[in-house]
């Protein structure tokens, strides 16, 4: 178990990890279609969730009995939270670089999830317009962005033993809604070389691909 | 004890101890444009060092790294300035203070992400004389940006302004005037800083022929240039320039490398900037937003910050991949080629140890 502290003023969140067990996962991997989660399932799941609470609480309520928590989301709320879910996920390729004390997790038409640990503490990053935490959880390795407006996203990377299949699940959340829309994606190693053609993204031209 | 009962030579020393110390913590707010009109003529040297006090926002290493390149990518604007003005001896930048060139600045760069740049300028003289001592602030404005082509290499100022030129350009035109207003001549301070500079190869070398108090020097006797150890002082003086001038070809071909990238991500970085400012201004209307809208905040959030890790990223890559690539510099001297590793620094303390031991082995002979 590990336990950490910002340096700042404000109250921390503690995080409970358990002991940090890093593996490497280096290399290309393509989403698997037919394992990963269909958007509209997790967002069906949330949507009994939430109806289950509402049974719940009516029931309370015809009881003459008092229930904690807010208002549950509208629906409204979900479609939002899927389409943020839709725009977070849309990585199917990534490319994971690892060192020692660094690892940075590319994503195909998005930014790197990077993060800069030896394991033996979270690391805690703050930019102009948000902050993430990351590090190792056991054998998997966590990210966890708290953005503006209360928008928070974590991704959880974890490997399969035969070292063939990564897992990657995202959780997305606002503050209008009380349960996390979760999507796990399943990815399998590739040979970018086998493709036939290299793409790379570039600052002043976008993405150019070339055939070999 | 008042002034009036110091003696001359104490009540001089207390006025260039007033003057030396000086310092205004004002910032200079840069004018846009600022005049570029510079009246002095000079040929004395200038040698520009440059150091970064930008708090590491994110506590990372890649961060750090890139602060301090970033600092040698506006030292080299800087030095563009002086060089195109076509006013001033040989202008280089030094990877540390060093007594060679006639005027140093010192440039410390306190403040920048794209909407401000903030730079703490000194020049001071080999004799000691503290001419500058002054913070510029530089504000950007999205015309400033608009039209700012990717600088394809740090070349000519007037080709590749950027948002901040202004502020290269006020540094110059304020250090033009204390030079002029100093009218010290080249002679006498390139005398001071040979000797100087002789001085720390052999601390014994020249002896009384400089008068040292207080962080000031002033000239007794001058050498002879028919004096063995002129000679041999001036050489080793000439192998110390070859270093910096060789690694500063090698600097340059990297920070073009990265310039490019570096001001797309000022561009990113002001952009996000400004989105907050105006996202705080509306933050007491957010509850009049349609539903729609949740979506469009939260979408405009993580969007926003995708762009600036994207840029971001880029550019902290680029800035590790080339300090990780081997750093080596090889020197010709005398028929012998001397090669030098590591960071810019450590090449350079390396290089200076290489010519003490030299003087040091030619004295024993």
């Amino acid at each position: 178990m590990a336990l950490i502290s910002a340096c700042s003023n404000d109250p921390v969140k503690e995080e409970i990890t358990r002991r940090a067990s890093p593996v490497d996962m280096s290399g290309h991997w393509e989403m698997d279609y037919a394992k990963s989660d269909n958007l509209q399932d997790q967002l069906n799941s949330v949507a009994r969730q939430i109806r289950r609470e509402a049974a719940r609480r009516e029931q309370l309520a015809k009881e003459g009995r008092g229930f904690p928590g807010g208002p549950l989301p509208a629906r409204r709320d979900l479609i939002t939270l899927a389409r943020l879910a839709e725009i977070i996920t849309e990585p199917t390729l990534l490319e994971v670089i690892q060192a020692a004390e660094r690892i940075r997790v590319k994503r195909e038409n998005s930014f790197a999830l990077v993060c800069e640990t030896d394991g033996s503490a979270i690391s805690i990053t703050m930019d102009l317009l948000g902050e993430q935490r990351c590090g190792w959880d056991g054998a998997q390795l966590f990210f966890m962005l708290t953005l503006q407006e209360g928008l928070e996203v974590t991704h959880r990377l974890s490997q399969s033993n035969e070292g063939d299949a990564l897992l990657l699940v995202t959780s997305v959340e606002t503050p209008d809604t009380k349960f996390p829309l979760v999507v796990s994606q399943y990815f399998k190693r590739y040979d970018p070389e086998s493709l036939g053609y290299q793409c790379e993204r570039t600052l002043t031209r976008g993405r150019i691909c070339t055939t070999r | 004890m008042g002034l009036s009962t110091l003696s001359p030579t104490m009540l001089a020393d207390v006025v260039a101890e007033t003057q030396r110390h000086s310092v205004s913590n004002i910032p200079t707010l840069v004018a846009n444009p600022e005049s570029r009109d510079v009246s002095l003529r000079s040929e004395l040297d200038v040698g520009i060092i440059v150091s970064s006090e930008v708090p590491i926002q994110s506590g990372t290493k890649a961060e750090a790294s890139f602060r301090k390149t970033e600092a040698q990518l506006l030292a080299g604007k800087q030095r563009l300035v002086f060089d195109e003005s076509g006013r001033w001896g040989v202008v280089r930048l030094f990877p540390e203070h060093s007594v060679i060139p006639q005027l140093m600045l010192d440039l410390v760069v306190r403040q920048s992400d794209g909407r401000e740049l903030l730079i703490e300028a000194s020049l001071t003289a080999v004799n000691g004389d503290v001419l500058l001592n002054q913070i510029y602030l530089d504000r950007s404005g999205m015309d400033r940006f608009e039209g700012t082509e990717p600088i394809p290499h740090v070349g000519r100022a007037s080709d590749s302004e950027g948002p901040f030129a202004d502020l290269f350009h006020r540094i110059h035109t304020d250090a033009a005037r204390v030079v002029f207003e100093s009218a010290r001549s080249k002679t006498y301070l390139g005398t001071i800083s040979f000797l100087r500079y002789a001085q720390q190869l052999v601390p014994t070398a020249f002896s009384g022929y400089l008068n040292s108090r207080d962080g000031e020097w002033t000239l007794l006797r001058e050498p002879s240039e028919k004096d063995p150890m002129y000679a041999r002082v001036a050489k080793l003086r000439d192998y110390e320039l070859l270093f910096v001038d060789t690694i500063d070809e090698q600097l340059g071909a990297t920070l073009r490398d990265i310039d490019v990238a570096y001001t797309l991500w000022l561009t990113a970085s002001k952009e996000q900037l400004d989105w907050l400012e105006r996202r705080r201004a509306r933050g007491l209307q957010v509850e009049s937003f349609t539903d729609d809208s949740a979506f469009a905040r939260h979408q405009a959030v993580y969007a926003a910050y995708r762009s600036l890790k994207i840029h971001e990223q880029e550019l902290f890559e680029l800035v590790l991949d080339l300090e990780s690539e081997s750093r080596s510099t090889a020197l010709n001297v005398e028929n012998t080629v001397v090669k030098l590793e590591g960071t810019l620094e450590q090449q350079y303390r390396e290089w200076r140890e290489t010519l003490l031991k030299i003087i040091q082995l030619e004295n024993t002979f």
